[in-house]
This record gives structure tokens, sequence and C-alpha cells, in this order.
């Protein structure tokens, strides 16, 4: 498959005047990011999702190790040209119009003045923007300056967009609304490099996710493998106490309801167990395949990494 | 072309600063200002009006071009608005010279105003007969005592010389706000005006022998390294035209080049720093 991004051994180290000491944000990154896919960037606060950005975006420089970027490196003004960016908490000049903005933008991609109109119109439009286009920036809420962020990181029909915290401060319609955008956009052909907190969209919407935790990379993969369980759940009634006793010992978890049995087993044990219950008259009432949450996967992954 | 829209939004989003604007109307009053000093001899009115004039626009020239040059890049990196400036396809040099042409203009923009407001109140002045004569709604009189004053062209170049040191301290504080915080920044480029404006002290320092050798090097390196404010300094002839001077047109001309040359180099220097700055 082909790659839109791909970081080799990526370190980023500050120097801290006050300690004396290097402190590594982001520590040996390799990672590839497949033409196509909206890849989910997790990691919590402090973890070098923001550092890898900039560097992918030749805002800062790496330590060491390299990138690519559509296949040319990062900050080659033919790459920028193809790619977007939309900050976290973005920022952009208050003393312009919503639809100056737009229009300033779209000229340093030297679009031509009537194409430029008609897309600032357009991409208004689009992310509900229009009413109030010729309102200055600096009387926009914090959710419609996340909405001309995303107006603007569309200005030039990029191939690839890093949307970082693309959803923070919205209401749930314009939550709801960029999530569908999101999602339009991989319809469209569109690589999406997605750095959220925001767990339960990513989930909805990425195709593959990492997670960086102290600048390394903690766990990489489709989202569903990733969520498939490795657990099942078995229900059933009439089982012999001194079968459940036996079960409890292996099982993750076990419980009785109303004289009826829950247990919990990995997946290899599942066919012991429902042979045992049915062996000694106990009747089986449901197999229900476990299923996890990328919140137990980013918790697990995050504890795991503390402790290591 | 990049840069070009970059300086474009510089000054829209100068011109729209409040700051720039009090200064601005400070500027104006203290022109006006002027206007009052009748308790003198009419020909010493027109000569502390053309000093006073002069040191006005440069006083509060002063003011905008620090403000605005120690600021022009920092404010973009501390509001985060750089990340989608340079996320586009803007080479950093553009970005550097846009920011610092944006400023040149707005510069232009404020030296003219305030310089087109002391003109206007100098031929008042110069013309305070005429005027009487509009008293007497006498408009003959009037047009036939008016006077266009001889003094105009070189008061229009002593304000262009004020520009041109102006702009040359513009040079100087971008340069150093591409490696320098804003404070750090206002304290070193005020150092460097001050420096500057007292060139010829540094040189007779550098060249005395009662100075202990290192103080001389030192001046002799402040004096060959930071650019001579003092060669803008043309007031005297235009103030007192009645004293003969050299031939101040051509030292205008070579003063421009001089800044000129200065300015191109404080630019390459600042743009060599911003090409390696993480921002």
């Amino acid at each position: 498959m082909e790659n839109a991004i791909e970081i080799r051994d990526l370190t980023k180290s500050f120097h801290s005047v006050l300690t004396g000491e290097d402190v590594i944000a982001v520590d040996h990154l390799t990672l590839d990011i497949h033409r196509g896919e909206i890849f989910g960037f997790l990691g919590p606060n402090g973890a070098g999702k923001t550092t890898t950005i900039k560097m992918l975006l030749g805002l800062i420089f790496p330590t060491s190790g390299t990138a690519t970027i559509l296949g040319y490196p990062p900050g080659d003004i033919e790459v920028k040209r193809r790619i977007s960016y939309l900050p976290e908490s973005p920022y952009f000049y208050e003393h312009l119009s919503g639809y100056e903005v737009l229009d300033f933008y779209a000229t340093l991609f030297g679009i031509p003045a009537a194409e430029r109109k008609k897309k600032v119109d357009r991409l208004l439009d689009l992310v509900g923007l229009s009413d109030n286009k010729h309102k200055r920036l600096r009387h926009y809420s914090k959710g419609m300056l996340q909405r001309i962020g995303l107006a603007q990181a569309l200005i030039n029909d990029p191939d690839l967009l890093f949307l970082d915290e693309p959803t923070s401060g919205l209401d749930p319609i314009a939550h709801l609304d960029i999530r569908d955008m999101i999602l339009r956009l991989r319809d469209e052909g569109r690589t999406v490099f997605l750095s959220s907190h925001q767990l339960s969209d990513v989930e909805m919407v990425c195709d593959r996710v990492s997670i960086l935790d102290r600048g390394k990379l903690m766990r990489v993969g489709s989202l569903s493998e990733m969520l498939a369980g490795k657990s099942v759940e078995i229900r059933a009634e009439r089982v012999r106490d001194d079968v459940f006793e036996k079960i409890k010992a292996y099982s993750t978890d076990a419980f009785t309801v109303d004289g009826a049995i829950r247990v919990r087993v990995e997946q290899t044990y599942v066919n012991d167990t429902v042979q045992m219950i049915m062996q000694t008259g106990g009747e089986i009432t449901a197999v229900i395949p476990g299923k996890r949450t990328l919140e137990d996967i980013f918790i697990e992954t995050v504890r795991e990494g503390t402790v290591s | 072309m990049t840069a070009w829209v970059i300086a474009r939004n510089t000054f829209g989003e100068a011109i729209r600063k409040k700051i720039l604007n009090v200064f601005l109307i400070l500027a104006l009053g203290s022109v006006l200002i002027s206007l009052t000093f009748t308790f003198l001899e009419f020909r010493q009115q027109v000569v502390i009006l053309k000093s006073f004039g002069l040191g006005m626009v440069q006083f509060w020239g002063l003011f905008i071009a620090i403000i605005m040059g120690i600021s022009l890049i920092p404010a973009d990196i501390e509001q985060r608005t750089i990340y989608t400036i340079l996320s586009k396809p803007v080479k950093r040099y553009e970005y550097v010279l846009g920011r610092f042409l944006g400023g040149a203009i707005t510069l232009a923009v404020n030296i003219a105003l305030m310089g087109a407001a002391f003109l206007v109140v100098f031929l008042l002045k110069v013309n305070t007969r005429a005027l009487s004569s509009l008293a007497s709604l006498d408009f003959g009189a009037f047009w036939g005592s008016w006077v266009w004053s001889g003094e105009i062209p070189g008061l229009i170049g002593g304000i262009a010389m004020v520009y041109m040191k102006l702009l040359l301290l513009l040079a100087v504080a971008v340069c150093f706000s591409t490696f320098a915080t804003v404070t750090v920044n206002f304290f070193l480029s005020s150092a460097v005006f001050i420096a500057g404006s007292i060139s010829s002290v540094t040189e007779a320092m550098s060249k005395s022998p009662n100075t202990p050798i290192v103080l001389r090097w030192l001046y002799a390196a402040v004096h060959y390294l930071v650019p001579n404010f003092g060669n803008y300094d043309v007031q005297n002839p235009l103030i007192h035209p009645e004293v003969p001077a050299a031939d101040l047109p051509l030292y205008m001309c070579k003063a421009v080049f001089y800044g000129l040359a200065y300015t191109i180099i404080l630019l390459v220097v600042g743009v060599l720093v911003f090409e390696r700055k993480e921002v």
C-alpha cells in the first residue's frame, strides 16, 4: 500500500535551560500512514503529538531521523501546496472577516481572483458561516473559529490534511458536522491525519490508530483489530455449583443473575467451558464475543507504559 | 508575489491597531500645537515651527517604527497565526520580507500623514498675512499675497530623511525579532538606535588615546557595525537655509543608498536566522 507519510526514527529533544538536560519529546518514532485513510494519532497531553505534527509540517526540525510527506521532505514548497493544517485552538488575523481570511489564504496558494471568490463562498457555505462572512473574526465564537479553521484547511483541495483536535470546543451539532466532513474527505480519496482526545470520534471515523506516550510509539494498528475482543461472555442456566466453581478459577469475571451464571473467559477456554456446562446438565443461553472500546485500549496502553 | 500578499495583510493589520493610531493622532496634535507659538517674533516662529515639526514627525515616527518592528514577527508566533501561514506554500524568506514590507508601507503612510500635516501648518504660518486678508473676504489680496515657500522641497527631503532613518530602525527591529523576545528586542533596538545616533561620539572615543585599548576596540566595533542614524539628521540646513551648507541633495542621496544597503544586510541576516527558527 502506498504511503502518504513515512516516518523513520524521528526524534526531537529540547534543551531545558533550567535543568540543563535534554527533554525528549519524540523518541525514535517510526510510522507509516497510508494514502486515503483516516489515521488517528492519540496520546495523553505531552505525549509528543503536536511536536510530531510540527516536524512533519517543517515548523520545527527533528533532532534526528527522517520523514517524507507525499514523497517530499517536510517543509518542501511543493508538498505545502498539497497539504493543509488545522492547528489546535486556531488563531487567525482578527482584523479580517471570515471572507477576508479565507481570501488571504487562497491568495497564498496563488488561486486566481475569480476562482477564489467562488471557492471562498463555497467553503463558507460548507462550514455554515455564509451569514457571518463579513463579521470580523474577533467577534467569532470558538466554534465559528474552528469552522473557519476547517474551511482554510480545505482551501487548496489538499491530498493530506493534518487536523489537530478539530472538534475541540464545538457544540454537539457542529461536532457531528465536522465528523461527517472528515468521513467525506476520506470518501473523496484524501488522507486525514487526525490528532484528537475525543476517543469516541476517533473510534467512529478512523481506519487505523496509533498511541503515543511520552514520545514513544506504544501501539499502532487497524482499529477493527484493536477493538476485537479476546474474551467471550458465556451465559448459562442450571449450572451445578461445583462446575461454576471450576469455571470461576480461570474466568476473568463470573457472577450469577437470578440463578443463571454469566462468566467471561478467554477465547481459548470457550469450547471447554461450553462442553463442561452442557455435559453436566446445564443449558447455554448465550455466547457473546467481547468488544472493547478505544478508551479501554487507550487507558490500558498508557497505564502499561507508565508501569514499564 | 507571496511576500506582497503578506505585506498587504500586514499593512491592513497595522492600520487597525489602536496604539499606532493613537501615536498618529498625538503626532498630528503636536504639529498643530506649534501654531500657538505666537508670543515669539515671526521669523523665530517659523524657525521653531520647522524644528519642532520635523522633530515631532521623527519623535512619534520613532515610537511607531519600534513598537511595530519588534512585534511584527513575534506577534504571529505568540498568537500561533504563523502555523497556518508557514504550512501554506510560503517560503520563510517571503514571510520575513512580507512582514517587513508591510511595516515599511505602514511607516510610510504614517510619516506621510504627519509630514503633510506639518507642511500644511508651515504653509499656513508663512502665509499669515494672506490668511488675515481672508477675514475681510478680500480674496484678491489673499491670492496676491499667498506664497508657495521655496523651502517646501527641502522640508519634503527632510521628512524623507526621517522616513529613511526610521526604515533602517524598522529593519534593525525586524532582524532582532527573528531571535529575540519582544521585550529584549525593545531594549536591543533602542540601544542600537541610541548608539547609531551618536556615531560621531563612538568614532571619537575609538580614536582617543585617553581611552583604554579594549574600550577603543569596543567603540570602534560599535561605530563600524551599528548603522549611523546620525546620517539622517539634516534639520540644521533645513531650519537655517541662510547658512551655506554642502550639496544637500547629493548628501541625501548618499544617505538613502547607505540606508538601503544596511536594510538589505539586516534583512538577509534576519532571513538566515529565521530559516532555522523553530516556531
